[in-house]
């Protein structure tokens, strides 16, 4: 039988992991809320409130998905339930990316906008207009990517034996990933916004890791 | 912001990057470069018994033991059986554990397995997931207490993908 984790126990897998696997994965939506949301000049406890607010949301998703767990008392049939939603949830996220990645692109690089630029920026006007308007709705969308340490703590959860039990251990997991998501913020923040290159590059960055979400929601893994 | 600003802000930014990519760096070199103790009887160049496709057999110190996984081919997030057959050499095996880990760390993932008599420990409802980053591989390491001494063993398993 799986062994049972305290809530201590998820809290320093959402801590830990957090540092070693979310700001590979979740880097670029890190650099995403604060580019969107947080813009240039408003100061940092804005940024920190965005960020905030986007971690919020991943965590109301993760809770919800450990009550649903720990009331099932299995990970197992979740998952088969799950892949759908996930799929959209990495399609939409990646088409996110992509558009807002090239349409920063075509102003920060205004060369590129030569052949198609005007065209592109009308649909990636009428596309960022329907994506979530705030953070925290951001969050909770990109709660349901499909996320290997988030598994793990799911199966976890399902042990807790019971929908608070379970709710409540994905909570601290969430809760403990935000430290990382909030260093990798400063980093961007201290780095990216005054130098014009490393913020070219944060693009390119989100662009790429966009096409891959995409990838994988169309796809499938 | 003045010139001075900037570049106080940019080395700042650089340091607290290569602080927090070299903790990264450091953590995935600790997880997965320890935890082999058992000499391996079977499996890949990587000296690793591999169940992926078939059951075998691996040493843990002085203790023999076959792995056996079903239903087969092994798929993520179902719940699979991990059958140990440990042939003891001495005292009994008093007690056994279970656990998984990927090359990137996926936290504790750990089992306690049930004795079921002549040498049987069983690990049932294994439920391992994939990363969508395409890992499939885990990495299992069978720990055995006897005598108060505890031989380790590690094996590797690729899951299968989904029809």
């Amino acid at each position: 039988m799986r062994e049972s984790l305290d809530l201590f126990g998820f809290f320093t897998l959402g801590l830990l992991g957090g540092f070693g696997h979310c700001v590979g994965m979740c880097g670029p939506f890190v650099l995403y809320v604060s580019r969107r949301f947080g813009p240039l000049g408003s100061g940092r406890s804005n940024l920190f409130l965005h960020q905030g607010l986007y971690g919020a949301g991943r965590v109301i998703t993760y809770t919800g998905l450990g009550a649903v767990v720990g009331a099932l008392g299995g990970a197992v049939d979740l998952a088969a339930d799950m892949l759908g939603i996930q799929r959209v949830a990495a399609a939409l996220a990646g088409g996110l990316l992509i558009v807002y990645a090239l349409a920063s692109l075509l102003q920060l690089v205004p060369r590129l906008a030569v052949g198609g630029g005007p065209l592109f920026a009308r649909v990636a006007g009428v596309i960022r207009k329907r994506a979530p308007g705030n953070a925290l709705l951001t969050g909770i969308l990109l709660g349901f990517l499909p996320c290997g340490l988030l598994y793990v703590a799911v199966i976890a959860a399902a042990a807790r034996g019971g929908a608070v039990a379970g709710g409540l251990a994905l909570l601290v997991f969430g809760v403990g990933t935000m430290p990382a998501m909030l260093t990798l913020s400063v980093v961007d923040e201290l780095l990216a916004r005054h130098r014009a290159m490393i913020n070219r590059l944060s693009m390119v960055f989100i662009l790429i890791m966009g096409v891959w979400f995409l990838w994988q929601g169309v796809g499938g893994t | 912001m003045t010139a001075n600003a900037h570049n106080r802000n940019t080395i700042v930014g650089v340091v607290v990057a290569v602080l927090l990519f070299g903790g990264i760096y450091l953590s995935r070199l600790v997880n997965t470069g320890t935890a082999v103790e058992g000499e391996v009887t079977s499996g890949q160049s990587t000296g690793e018994l591999d169940v992926s496709q078939k059951n075998g057999t691996m040493k843990l110190g002085p203790l023999v033991a076959d792995v056996v996984v079903s239903p087969r081919p092994p798929l993520p997030m179902t719940n699979l059986t991990f059958e140990f057959v440990l042939k003891d050499k001495g005292a009994p095996v008093d007690s056994a554990r279970l656990s998984f880990n990927m090359k990137m760390d996926m936290g504790p993932h750990d089992y306690s397995l049930i004795a079921a008599g002549d040498g049987r420990w069983l690990a049932k409802d294994v439920v391992l997931p994939t990363c969508p980053s395409g890992g499939r591989l885990w990495f299992g390491t069978l720990a055995a207490r006897q005598d108060d001494q505890e031989h380790r063993g590690r094996f590797r398993i690729e899951l299968a993908r989904h029809l």
